[in-house]
C-alpha cells in the first residue's frame, strides 16, 4: 500500500540527475525494443494472436465470478487448495498462517509481482520466516534492500561493479566483475537455500479454469526449483490471471515470450497442476492458490478503465515508452512502472496519493500499438485524468478560477480572425520586453512557467497570414 | 485460514459489474493457429536443431548402429564423471548405466522426452511416477533423448497433441516443463549468463 503521495515530479528530477542510470535505461530500452520487434516480425499471425487474446480477456474479465469459481473447483478436484484475500494484509497472513500450521522456517521464492505488490517478504521476515529471493535480480534486490526497477529485469539499474562489491561485501568472496562468475557465486549461495527451505512461494502468469493448471513462465530455473523441492507449494494470483481454456495457453505464451523478452519462447514454462501425485519422487505435497484481489474487481466494475485488467505484465510497454526511457522505473513511485503502473497503480491505491501518474504520459500511443493485449492506454489515461480533476472539483479551487478564465479569453481570441490578428499585432509589440534570437524568454508570471524549460518562437512582424495574403494578391482573391 | 467473507465480497463486487442483458458465459472456442513451416518430420527436425541451438543448446544425432548406451558413455567419458542421475522409461530403460546418483549430487541428469516443439527449439517434459522432475533441473548438465517422431511444428500444435494424449485433460499430470536450452539470465548489465538455476549445458540426442 501506498503511505505517502507519489511525487513524481521529484522523483524524475532525481532520476535524470543521474548519469549511470541514464546511460543503462537508454542501452536497455534500445535493446529491449529491438529484440521485441525482430521476435514479433518472424510470426506472420501476430496481429491475429493480438486479437484473439483479447477477445479472451474481454470475456475472462465480463464473467470473472464464475471463472473464478470454475477454477477453484478445478484446483480442488486435483487436490490443491484455494484461498480468497480480498486485501494485502489477508493475503499475507493467508502464507504465514500456512506456513505457521506446516512449521516451516525457510522459504524459497521465486519473482512475482503480486508478492511485491502485497510486500509479502516483509510481513514473513518480520514474523519469523526466512524469506529469499531466487530470481537473480530480485536477489541482489533484496540483497541491497532496494525495490525492483523493471517488472522483468528488476536490477538493470545496478552496475556489474556494484554487483560484485555486494556479493564480496555478503560472502566474502574476491571482487570478480565477470557475470558469469557472479552468476555462479548466486547459483552456489541460493542452492543451498533451496535444499533446506520448507515452502515455495510463487507468482503466476497464467490460471487455467477448465483444468486448474496454472502456468509460470521464467529464465533461470528459480520458479522450477521453488516450485518443485520445497513441501508446500504457495502460489499467489490477482484474480484477472484466468485463461478459461487449456488450450488457449498456446495463444497467450506465444505472445508473452516474444513481447516480454524477445525470445521465441522463454527457457522455462512450468504448467503446474496440483500437487504431486501418488507414487510420484518429486514436486510438492500440499498445493495453495491465493486469489489477490486488493482493489481488482473495483477495476473490474468500471467500463472505462477496466481493460487494465487484461495486462499479461510482459512489460513491452515500459520498454517502449519514451518517458520511461528517461526517467526509470523508481520515479513511478510503486512496483509497477512505466505506462502499465500509471494506470494500474491509481486504481489499485488511494487515488489522491497517486494523481500524478496518470499524467506521465504524452499520449503518443507506442504503448497501446505493443501491447499483446491492445490495451488502448491513452484511452484509459485519460479516463482517469477525468475522475482525478472531477474529485478535485468537488471543493472550490482558486487554481480553477484561474484556468477557466483564461481558456474563455483563449477561445474568444481563437474563434474570430479579427480578434486573433488584433491580439497578433499586439503581442508583437509587447513581446519587445523579452525577445531574444528571435525567441521568447524569462516571460513573466503566469506564463514564467512555460519558458522555464523551453523557448517560444517570437511573434513574427510579417505573420503567415500576411504572407499567404500578399503572395495571391496579384491573382486576386486568396484562397481561404 | 480461511476468509470467508473474502469470497462473498470479492464475488459480490464482480457480479455487479455493468453487464449486457443476459449474459450467460460463453464458451470460448479458440481457432487454431498454424505457422508455415515444414510439415514432414525430416524437415521439422531441422527446424527444431537450428532453433534449439540458437538459444544455445547442443544436439547430437544418434548415428545408425550406435546404441544410446554407447553414445551416452562417450558423453560420460568426455565429461569424466560417473554421478549420473536417470530416468528408466522408455529409450532409457535399456541403458547400461552401473552409477544411480540423487540428482541433488549428480553431475548429470539424463531424461527421455515427450514432445518437442520445431519453430521454438523446446523440450516439453511430463512428470509422473517413473519421470521425476528434479533429474532435468539439479544437475549443472542435462542429456535428453529425443524421439524423432514427436517433434511438432508449433506450440498450437502441441497443444493440440497434449489435447488428445489426456483426452480433455481430464488426467493431466502434475507438472509440464517446458525446456528452451540452457538456464539463463540477462539480469546483470544485460550480459546473457548461463545455468543460473538450472543446467548450464543442455545436450539433446535424436534417436
Amino acid at each position: 500500500m501506498i503511505t505517502k503521495r507519489i511525487d513524481f515530479k521529484k522523483n524524475s528530477v532525481q532520476a535524470l540527475a543521474n548519469p549511470k542510470l541514464k546511460k543503462a535505461l537508454v542501452n536497455f530500452t534500445d535493446r529491449s525494443r529491438a529484440s521485441r520487434k525482430k521476435a514479433v516480425s518472424e510470426i506472420s499471425e501476430w496481429e491475429d494472436l493480438r486479437l484473439e487474446a483479447r477477445r479472451i480477456k474481454e470475456q475472462v474479465i465480463k464473467d470473472l465470478d464464475s471463472y473464478l469459481l470454475e477454477l477453484e473447483e478445478s484446483i480442488t478436484r486435483v487436490g490443491g487448495k484455494v484461498h480468497w484475500a480480498k486485501d494485502a494484509e489477508e493475503a499475507s497472513k493467508i502464507v504465514a498462517t500456512i506456513a505457521k500450521e506446516n512449521n516451516v522456517r525457510n522459504v524459497v521464492k521465486s519473482k512475482s509481482m503480486a508478492t511485491e505488490e502485497i510486500e509479502l517478504n516483509k510481513y514473513l521476515i518480520s514474523r519469523g520466516i526466512n524469506t529469499v529471493e531466487t530470481d537473480l535480480g530480485e536477489y541482489i534486490v533484496q540483497l541491497c534492500n532496494d525495490h525492483p526497477f523493471h517488472i522483468i529485469t528488476p536490477a538493470i539499474h545496478k552496475t556489474k561493479e556494484d554487483i560484485s562489491k555486494l556479493f564480496s561485501e555478503k560472502f566474502g568472496v574476491p571482487e570478480y566483475e565477470e557475470p558469469q562468475k557472479l552468476a555462479n557465486i548466486a547459483r552456489k549461495e541460493l542452492r543451498e537455500k533451496f535444499l533446506s527451505a520448507d515452502m515455495g512461494i510463487s507468482g503466476v502468469n497464467f490460471a487455467v479454469a477448465e483444468t486448474g493448471t496454472i502456468a509460470i513462465v521464467e529464465n533461470e530455473g528459480n520458479a522450477r526449483l521453488a516450485t518443485t523441492y520445497p513441501d508446500i507449494h504457495v502460489a499467489i494470483m490477482g484474480i484477472e490471471k484466468i485463461v478459461p481454456k487449456f488450450e488457449q495457453l498456446s495463444i497467450f505464451l506465444s505472445l508473452l515470450a516474444r513481447s516480454a523478452t524477445g525470445q521465441k519462447s522463454s527457457t522455462y514454462v512450468s504448467l503446474i497442476t496440483g500437487p504431486r501425485r501418488e507414487g510420484e519422487r518429486d514436486g510438492p505435497r500440499q498445493f495453495h492458490l491465493v486469489f489477490l484481489d486488493n482493489g481488482r474487481s473495483q477495476i473490474a466494475k468500471s467500463e472505462e478503465t477496466k481493460e487494465s485488467l487484461y495486462c499479461i505484465r510482459c512489460g513491452a510497454c515500459i520498454n517502449i515508452c519514451p518517458i520511461y526511457r528517461q526517467v526509470g522505473g523508481h520515479s513511478y513511485g510503486w512496483v509497477y512502472s512505466g505506462p502499465i503502473g500509471a494506470v494500474i497503480t491509481p486504481q489499485l491505491n488511494d487515488l489522491n496519493k497517486t494523481a500524478d501518474l496518470p499524467f506521465v504520459s504524452s499520449l503518443c500511443g507506442a504503448c497501446r500499438d505493443v501491447c499483446p493485449v491492445k490495451i488502448d492506454f491513452p484511452h484509459v489515461f485519460l479516463s482517469l485524468r477525468q475522475k482525478i480533476i472531477e474529485q478535485a472539483r468537488e471543493k472550490p479551487n482558486p487554481r480553477e478560477f484561474m484556468e477557466k478564465i483564461a481558456f474563455w479569453i483563449w477561445g474568444t481570441v481563437f474563434s474570430k480572425p479579427f480578434y486573433y490578428n488584433f491580439m497578433g499585432k499586439i503581442m508583437f509589440f509587447l513581446q519587445c520586453f523579452y525577445r531574444k534570437d528571435n525567441e521568447l524568454q524569462r516571460l513573466p508570471y503566469p506564463f514564467s512557467k512555460w519558458t522555464r524549460d523551453k523557448n517560444f518562437p517570437a511573434f513574427s512582424k510579417n505573420p503567415f497570414r500576411e504572407r499567404w495574403k500578399k503572395k495571391y494578391q496579384v491573382k486576386g482573391k486568396a484562397p481561404r | 485460514m480461511i476468509f470467508k467473507e473474502s469470497k462473498v465480497l470479492i464475488l459480490q463486487n464482480l457480479r455487479s459489474t455493468v453487464r449486457e442483458e443476459k449474459s450467460v458465459k460463453k464458451s470460448i472456442e479458440s481457432r487454431f493457429f498454424s505457422s508455415k513451416l515444414s510439415i514432414n518430420q525430416d524437415g521439422l527436425q531441422n527446424d527444431f536443431i537450428e532453433n534449439f541451438k540458437a538459444v544455445s543448446g547442443e544436439v547430437h544425432i544418434l548415428e545408425k548402429k550406435k546404441s544410446l548406451t554407447a553414445k551416452i558413455n562417450e558423453f560420460l567419458q568426455e565429461l569424466d564423471t560417473q554421478a549420473v542421475s536417470f530416468w528408466r522409461t522408455g529409450p532409457l530403460e535399456s541403458l547400461e548405466i552401473t552409477s544411480d546418483t540423487d540428482p541433488a549430487s549428480a553431475d548429470i541428469g539424463i531424461t527421455g522426452v515427450d514432445f518437442a516443439i520445431a519453430d521454438t527449439g523446446t523440450l516439453v517434459i511430463l512428470s509422473n511416477t517413473n519421470q521425476p522432475r528434479l533429474t532435468s533441473l539439479l544437475p549443472p548438465i542435462h542429456i535428453a533423448v529425443l524421439k524423432k517422431e514427436t517433434i511438432v511444428p508449433n506450440i498450437h500444435a502441441l497443444f493440440v497433441k497434449l489435447g488428445k494424449f489426456y483426452q480433455n485433460y481430464n488426467k493431466l499430470c502434475s507438472c509440464i516443463s517446458f525446456i528452451t536450452g540452457p538456464s539463463r539470465t540477462a539480469d546483470i548489465e544485460l550480459n546473457l549468463t548461463l545455468g543460473v538455476h538450472g543446467p548450464g549445458r543442455v545436450i539433446v540426442i535424436i534417436i
